[in-house]
Parts: C-alpha cells; structure tokens; sequence
C-alpha cells in the first residue's frame, strides 16, 4: 500500500518531485540562519542581489545603515538590529552577523553568529550558503535556550507516547501530536480537532483526523534530541550519537496562519522515501461512520530536495475541519496555496514573530526559578494551542493533545481552563462561553425530562450538549457505577460562574450579551426548582455529589449549595428577568444552607462529614495518591478523606460567598485530608495557600502541578496534557501568588510571594488591556497598555509604582 | 531455550517429571533431567544442580522444607527456574499464565521474551498489578475514563504482550497468591530479584509455601536493569506508578 503524505491509502497523482539542490563546495557556517545582518560597507553589487534574494525568501535581512536593499530592513546599529529581531522571535545563533569589514561586532551579550569575513567573496560565500539552503529545503536552527526549550533526550518507548503529547502543536484549532516522522510502532500519531466527535452518546470521542507527518525511513532512529521551542512555537529534533549525516526535523503549526501545518525533513540521501508529491497536493479526510456530521480533511504538498548528500522533505498542509457538513478541500486548498506563496521560510518567519507577540502580551519571568518559569510557560504554550477562530470551542479534558477521555467537556472547561485562557487569549474564551450557549436547549431539554424548570448542563458534553457520560467504569480493580453524570450538578452554576467571571475579567463594565443573561437566568431557574425547602424554612439541595468524589450521594455539599446561592444572587442582579421572580430567586439563596459553623469557622462540607472517620492522606500514603484506588471507594466513602478541594473551592472561585477570614481555618482542616486524587487538585490547592498567606507550601504545590505531564506523574499523559491542571497553575500564579482579581472594573492586585521568587514579571490580559506587573524586591510595577484602573491593599509588603494610564484607587493608591 | 532440566532431589519425582514434560512440550524444546547427589551438604548439592544447567536451560525442581536445596538453587542460577510447591497442582497442559508486574521496568524486562514466547504458543498470559501504598496512582481522574488510559499505557510500558490486565490492591503477595489459587492459572510467572531475606519476595514465599500453582522465576538480570546512558537517558523517565518508601 501505498501511503500518502497524509497518511491516506491508496494514493496516485504527479510525481511531480522537484530536485532543487546541487552539490554544496563547503559550508561556511554548516546551518540555516534566521536573520542575517550586513554592514552599509558590505552591500552592493553581488551581495546586495543575494541579500534581496534572502528577504524575498523569508528571510529577515538588515543592513546597519540609512537605507536597504528592497525587502530588506535598515537599522541604526547592530544593537538596535538585534534588538528589533529579537522582537520578531528571531534570537541568538539564529542571527548571523556579517562582519566584514571588523564594524559590525557583536554587541556585548549578544549570543548572535557573528563570522568574521575578508572582502566581498566572503560574504558572498555565506549568503550563497544561506541561499542554497533555503531553496533545498535544509532544516532550520532553533536556539537551544534552556528558559523556553522543552528538551527530551534519547528514544525511550515508554516515554514516546509521552512526548507526543508534550509535543502536540495546534493551530486553527486542530491539534497535531507530537510523534516522530517515521510513526514507530509504539507510537500514538494523532491528528484532532476541536469539536469534532465521532459516535454517538457515551461512545461519543473525539474524531482522529489524517496523519499529517508519516515518511517512510530506513535505518531506526537509535537516539535523538527533541526541542520544543517555546518561544518560537516550533519542534525541531535532531538524530545524536550516530555515525554519517543525522536526521533533523522542524515542524510549526502556523500561529499566523489559522490551520496550516509545516514540516522540514532532512536525511542522508537514499536513507528517506519520501513518497510521491502531486502537483496540487494531496486530499484526505475523515468523517464519523456514524453520529455526527463534520469531519477533517487535510490537503498536503510537498518538494523534495537534494544537498550534498542530503535528501530534504518539504511538506505543507492545510486543515480543514467542521462540524458540519463535509470538510472541503476548496477551503483547505485555499490556506494551502497562500501558505505555498509564502514560502516555508516566510511562513516559520511570520510563525516566529506571531510567538514573539503573544509572548509580549502574556509571559512569566522568574529568573531565580527557572524551572518553574519554563513549565508555567509549557502551560501557557498549551493554552494558546486552544486558541480558535472559530464559532466556539470545545475544550476536552485533554485539549487537542490526545484522545483522552473521548475528549469530553467537563467542569474543567469551565472553572479551570476558560479563567486562565481569559487572561492569556480572550478571544478564544469568549468561543468557550459560546461552546455552552449553543448547548443551552439541551441544557433546558435535559432539565424538563427531570421535571425541573430551567437549564441543567451535562457532567460530560460532547457535540449536542446531551450528557455522555459513561454509566460504568472502573476504580482501579474496582468496577463501579458512575453517578457523577446523575449527581455531579454543580457543573450548572458552574458554567453560569464561568460566563460572568469571563465577562467581569475582560470586558470594562462587565456586559453579558443577551444569550448569556438566558444561561444565567435558566441556571437560576435549574436551582431554584432544584431546591427543597424544609418546615423551618432552610433550602437544601439533596443527592449530589461534589467536587470531591469521594463521597456520592450527600446532601447540602457545600460547594454545590454555594455555588447555587451564587447562581441564584447573580441572575437576580445580572439578568433582567421579572423583579418578582428576582426576589424569589434571592429568597431562595438566603435559604439554602452551607453547613458554616460559627462557633469553629468551618463549613461542613456535607451534612454528616464531620462523622465520619477523620483520617488524613499519610494515614494511608504520601500525597499525591488516588486513594480510593488504594484503599477502595467504601473505605474513602466513610472517612474524611477528600478527592479535591470543595469548600476551598469556594474561597477561589466565590470569596464573596463565604465568611470573610474564614479560608485559613477551612485550609487548616481540609488541606491534611485532601489525598490530590484527581489532577486539579495540586494547583487549587496552591492557589488558596497563597492566598492564606502561606506562598512556600503554595510553591510546593504549584511545582507539583506543573509537572504532572512534563514528568509523567500520574501515568496517563500519553493520552494527552492535562489541560485543566495547565490552567490551574496559570491561575495558581496569577490569582494565587499575584493575587489577581477584578471587581467592578478595577484590577486588584496582592501579590504573596515565596522566598524563591524575589523577582517576578506577569503579563497577561485582562479588562481588554495588556498588563504588566513586575515585582523587583520591595517594589512592584504595574503597567496597561491603556487606561486601567488598579488597587492594591495597604497591607501589601511593596511599594507600588503605576506606569502609563494605570490610575492605582483604593487604600494602597499613594 | 536449549532444555527443560527435571531437577530430582530423589530417584523419582512424577510431578516434576510431568511439569518438565508439559513445558519441554509448550516450549518445543527438548528435556533431560539430573539427580541432586547424595550425601553431600547442600551447598555440595546446590553446586552440582548449578554446574549442571546450561545458561539457556529452564530448571524444574520441588520445594521442599526449610533444608530443602530449592531455596539455595533459585536464588544462584541465573536460568529460569520452574518450582512447585509442596503440594502442586501439575496441569497436563498450560493455558493460563498469571503475571504479576509491580511495573518496575527491570521486571517487565526479566519477563518479557518468556512471556512473548508464552503467547506465541498460544498460551492466555494475564497480568497483575496490586496498588499499594508504593504502587498507587498519583491521579485516578475520572473513573469513567481513567482506568482505559491507564491500562492501556500500563501494558504499552510493562507488556504488550498480555491478554489482558488484572488490578487488584492490597498486600501483592496475598492478591497474587489468592487470584492463582482461585484462577485457572496453570502457572504463575514471576520476574525476580533472588533476594529472599529482609522480607523481600513474599510473593515467592508465600507462593510456594501456601500455594498449589506451580511458578515459574525468571531472574532479574543486571541488564534488565542497567539504566540507558546519560546520553542516551530522557530528560526525565517517569515510572507509571511512583515507587515510594512503603
């Protein structure tokens, strides 16, 4: 059989392989440069013709003077030339200063390419290099920055399926996993997009498109080095500890250019097949075989080289996906020739600069955490993966990294995912938002089977917004009924809290649309009818489980009861439903109770908790530890022993709902009973120590949380990132350690800081402004690229500068 | 495989005779068997069994009491060792095979070829893991979806091989000892570390000394558990489950 660049069978078309190479004389610099700066005195004739050559390539070219060759840039000096490409994501070696007359040094600490070259040959001899390179298809350079390079070394199958998922790009909304080029058995090459199911109800799972990467080679890989270039947004890997020419590949998806995949191959000749390369590229798709319309289709193309012994693949390809219908190659075509126009070397430069903005508007800088800088900026890399032109976005447990729990829409969409992507890309949390309200008459559907009033959303959603989740599975050994999708409720307030904080953290005044008042109002509505009032008046929500799933079936979880409370309060203010349905609303929330005690200062997080067997985590293991798998789901059930966080829940996601100071006492009891059984655990957890003051354990925890998938922790990231635990620790950082909130249009700002962090840059969004808080010893920044109103409490350890248009309000204002 | 070695501690042992038959037969290889001597202490006995097995052969022999040269045996030859406890139940044929795997991989890799063999003859390999205090996942997110990722990635790691995986939890020598009893398991397959003291293998011990399945030791070789070179290691190379202090 043949296979085709996308990995469909039985392909046939041109062989339309064009052998652009021809022999290299020798190599000057031996790699592919990004940028090349030139001095005023080295241009002219020859050079100046291959400089154009080189920009119209792709290329970045400066020339230190007045003025530049046509496409080239000119440039002060050699520092602002720098400076300037560092901005386009263009860094380090993959910058070749051309010193050609001894004016054009590097600057002091630049890590540039600067070669030293004696008269116009010189020159010329490193710009043909560059030039026969680039029109040969030869693999690019990436820096190697241990700040933003994910590294894996060696070629460990079990470790393989790991990095695939560490290593998935995404663009446009479709995910691309990390696997090799050669696909080995042990691998899991996947191809998704969002929203794209296949199956019907619980069989519901997230439709695998065309192999995008698959190349036929001989000779296995024994070793290599894989760089995920966080910076840049591009993998490279390259083959180590062999003998003769290694394998080396570059891979983007296109930040600039929504759907649109690129891939660099590079091997010794006769080492790689690259398999026929039609003219007009290659068409493949996937559709459902049953439920769902919609599918992926992806058209490739791709030129063959040849180099000094070098054989080169060049593959382009462009994705199209819907949801409904068919795919169309028309549409894909489209993306594919623009991106063809452009060139490889165009396209990974614009791939670099778009990196280089997003980087700009959002960041983290620890400099005396490094590692903890790197795995927060992995998070953020993996949250931009989501971001999406789309109408709506359906964010599954495991993003578009893998095909893990069918990728289902759980709460962590919702609470999770959407508050961190809010800060990072607004847009694509504004398509979340959509995901749910295009799912409201299911919602309303679901809650009239129930015989209920109003809009209950699905503990699992897939396509239609019907609940998918499965009726059995297992604990460990342990079959069991699954009762999470008949009990987990809380899921409908919390979709309603993840509407309005998205519209309170981005949008000055707070405005929710008309569809969303209708989310809020029919969830009130949900609770409302949800509730049971006893003789004494009190309301209580019977049945249900919590966040912690540990304990099923309670009565008055906390989190739930509040977060209906919440529910209820918010649509009466927020919506415009009728004042007497209002006041019914806010009666309803003054009665339901929360099991707060005000003698101890500790709510109850079901009735009956306190009953029962108060064990804590080390009784049984340290944590993390998924106890119910160890000791069964009974033994669990009759201790206090507690999955997640679920009343701390509550002094994170509503602080306004529970008693003011009451969050270290609950931490101080709930924190030694919490066993981190479920992956969101660690990062809430840090987030409400650093808010009760305690920034150590809070680190403790964040580093816990942020390597659950760079270090494997629970033995399922092959199945994809955990992109709910990514967005917790965004949101550990930001409004754990920063203290980051908004109320009423003011961004309040209380940083708690460890000791290992004297130091912190945070820029993210937010209030449709780009923020920039820098932390430096005693003094914290803050900065907005417009008019932003911030308040910092009197209490706070810094003194407090703001820059620009931040207009600082409140007690800590000067 | 060159034999299947029956290893007599006296003239005449039929269970062993038969084991041995039944695996030269699964195997396809040929058999012979050797006498302890006589008369000597058991170091003496051990020595000979030893010196007479070929690096490649598989030795059957009895467990006998504390004195019995069992003990001193599998704990020095480097060949797969087959014993049967002291009262076995010898399958004509073996259909069966229960593998526990505590997921270290220098005890996937002591089994491996054996139980890719196994399935290559036919042969139904299970295999079992028992959490425990050190073997626990960290995260058991959702028990509608995790126990799929987790399995699968499981064997990918430890066995591709097997049929199908057993979870249970608890103390590993009961549940393994307790699942062959009550199972159709013909045998049971243990990846090993010849270490009987300090009250390592209990699984062993108690296999052989309250059971009836006859097991089959397959030593945990240097090699299997020679780390990969710093150049060739990954950056970081995470166990599926996390081996702690018990």
């Amino acid at each position: 059989m043949t296979r085709s660049p996308t990995g469909g069978p039985g392909v046939s078309g041109d062989l339309a392989v064009r052998s652009t190479g021809r022999p290299a004389p020798r190599e000057p610099l031996a790699r592919s440069v990004a940028a090349v700066v030139v001095s005023r005195r080295a241009i002219g004739g020859p050079v100046t013709t291959r400089l154009e050559q080189l920009a119209r390539l792709g290329l970045r070219v400066v020339v230190v003077a007045d003025a530049a060759p046509a496409g080239c840039t000119a440039s002060g000096s050699a520092h602002e030339a720098l400076a300037r490409l560092d901005e386009l994501g263009v860094t380090g070696r993959l910058v070749l200063l051309v010193d050609s007359h001894a004016d054009l040094p590097a600057p002091p600490g630049s890590d540039a390419t600067t070669v030293p070259v004696d008269g116009t040959d010189g020159v010329l001899a490193l710009l043909d290099e560059q030039l026969r390179r680039a029109r040969s298809h030869r693999v690019p350079d990436v820096v190697h920055d241990p700040r933003w390079a994910v590294v894996e070394r060696g070629v460990d199958p079990a470790r393989h399926r790991v990095t695939e998922s560490l290593f998935t790009l995404a663009s446009g909304g479709v995910g691309w996993r990390g696997s090799v080029e050669e696909s080995p058995d042990y691998g899991q090459p996947l191809v998704v997009a969002a929203g794209v199911y296949a199956g019907t109800g619980v069989h519901d799972g997230l439709l695998p498109g065309p192999d995008l990467v698959d190349v036929r080679l001989r000779d296995e890989v024994q070793a290599d080095e894989r760089v995920l270039d966080l910076r840049t947004g591009v993998l490279y890997r390259e083959e180590v500890g062999g003998s003769g020419v290694p394998l080396r590949s570059l891979r983007f998806a296109a930040a600039g250019a929504p759907g649109v995949f690129a891939l660099r191959v590079e091997a010794a000749s006769q080492r790689m097949d690259p398999g026929p390369s039609p003219e007009h590229g290659t068409w493949s798709a996937t559709t459902p075989a049953v439920g769902h319309h919609g599918g992926i289709g992806a058209v490739a193309r791709q030129e063959v080289g040849h180099d000094a012994g070098v054989t080169t693949l060049e593959r382009l390809v462009a994705v199209d996906h819907t949801t409904r219908g068919r795919p169309r190659r028309a549409r894909a075509q489209e993306r594919l020739d623009r991106a063809g126009r452009a060139g490889f070397e165009a396209l990974l430069a614009e791939q670099r600069a778009a990196w280089a903005q997003r980087w700009s508007r959002v960041d983290v800088r620890i400099p005396d955490d490094p590692g903890s800088e790197l795995a927060l900026r992995f998070a953020l890399f993996h949250l931009w993966g989501l971001a999406s032109d789309g109408a709506e976005l359906a964010v599954g447990a495991r993003a578009l990294t893998g095909s893990g729990y069918a990728g289902h829409v759980f709460w962590d969409a919702d609470v999770f995912v959407l508050p961190a992507l809010a800060t990072i890309d607004p847009e694509a949390a504004d398509a979340m938002v959509r995901y749910r309200l295009h799912r409201l008459g299911a919602a309303r559907e679901r809650a009239r089977s129930e015989a209920r009033r109003g809009a209950r959303f699905p503990w699992e959603s897939a396509a239609t917004g019907q609940d998918v989740t499965p009726a059995r599975g297992w604990v460990g050994g342990e079959q069991v009924d699954i009762v999470t999708g008949t009990q987990e409720e809380h899921v409908t307030a919390d979709v309603a809290w993840a509407v309005v904080h998205n519209a309170t953290w981005s949008r000055p005044g707070a405005h929710l649309s008309d569809g969303e008042r209708a989310l809020l109002a029919a969830t009130a509505r949900y609770w409302a009818s949800r509730t049971d009032t006893d003789p004494d008046g009190t309301a209580h929500v019977t049945g249900v489980t919590g966040p912690d799933e540990y304990h099923e079936g309670v009565d008055d979880n906390a989190f739930t009861n509040v977060m209906a409370r919440w529910n209820l309060r918010a649509a009466a203010r927020l919506t415009r439903a009728h004042d007497d349905e209002c006041r019914s609303w806010l009666r309803r929330a003054a009665a339901l109770v929360d099991g707060y005690d005000e003698t101890t200062g500790v709510y109850e997080q079901f009735r009956g908790y306190r009953d029962l067997q108060p064990l804590v985590v080390t009784d049984l293991a340290p944590p993390p530890v998924a106890a119910d798998v160890l000791v069964g789901r009974d033994r669990v059930a009759r201790s206090q022993l507690i999955k997640q966080p679920d009343v701390l829940m509550l002094h994170h996601l509503v602080p306004d709902e529970v008693v003011a100071g009451s969050l270290v006492t609950n931490l101080d009891l709930y924190a030694p009973r919490t066993a981190h059984g479920s992956s969101l655990s660690p990062a809430t957890m840090a987030l409400v120590h650093a808010r009760a003051g305690r920034p150590e354990a809070a680190l403790d925890l964040l580093r816990l949380s942020l390597s659950i998938d760079l270090d494997d922790l629970g033995g399922t990231t092959s199945a994809g990132v955990h992109i709910g635990a990514l967005g917790g620790a965004w949101q550990a950082l930001l409004f754990g350690f920063l203290g980051a909130r908004v109320r009423d249009g003011v961004l309040h700002l209380d940083p708690v800081l460890p000791a290992a962090w004297p130091r912190l840059a945070v820029r993210f969004r937010a209030l449709g402004r780009d923020v920039r808080v820098d932390v430096d010893a005693d003094l914290m920044t803050v900065a907005a690229s417009g008019a932003l109103a911030a308040h910092v409490p009197a209490s706070q350890p810094y003194r407090v500068r703001a820059d620009g248009d931040v207009h600082l309000v409140g007690a800590g204002a000067p | 495989m060159s034999d299947v070695v029956a290893v007599l501690e006296q003239d005449d042992d039929p269970q062993v005779l038969a084991m041995a038959a039944t695996m030269a037969t699964l195997l396809g290889c040929g058999s012979r068997q050797t006498t302890v001597p006589s008369g000597t202490d058991r170091d003496g006995r051990s020595d000979a069994i030893t010196a007479a097995l070929r690096d490649d052969d598989l030795a059957v022999l009895h467990a006998g009491g504390p004195e019995s040269v069992c003990w001193d045996v599998i704990r020095r030859v480097t060949t797969p060792v087959m014993v049967l406890p002291q009262h076995p139940r010898v399958p004509a044929r073996v259909t069966e095979v229960l593998l526990p795997l505590d997921g270290a991989p220098g005890t996937a890799a002591a089994v491996a070829a054996m139980a890719q063999r196994l399935v290559g003859a036919g042969v139904h390999v299970t295999a079992m893991h028992v959490f425990d205090a050190a073997t626990a996942p960290a995260f058991w997110d959702q028990a509608a979806h995790s126990y799929e990722h987790w399995t699968e990635e499981f064997l990918l790691r430890n066995l591709p091989w097997a049929v199908e995986l057993d979870l249970r939890r608890g103390r590993s020598c009961d549940e393994v000892v307790t699942r062959a009893e009550h199972s159709d398991a013909d045998l049971l397959m243990v990846g090993w570390g010849q270490d009987l003291g300090g009250g390592r293998a209990q699984t062993v011990l108690q296999a052989l000394t309250a059971g009836h399945v006859p097991l089959l030791l397959l030593p945990v070789t240097p090699q299997d558990l020679r780390p990969q070179s710093e150049d060739l290691a990954p950056s970081t190379t995470p166990p599926p489950t996390r081996h702690r202090e018990a």
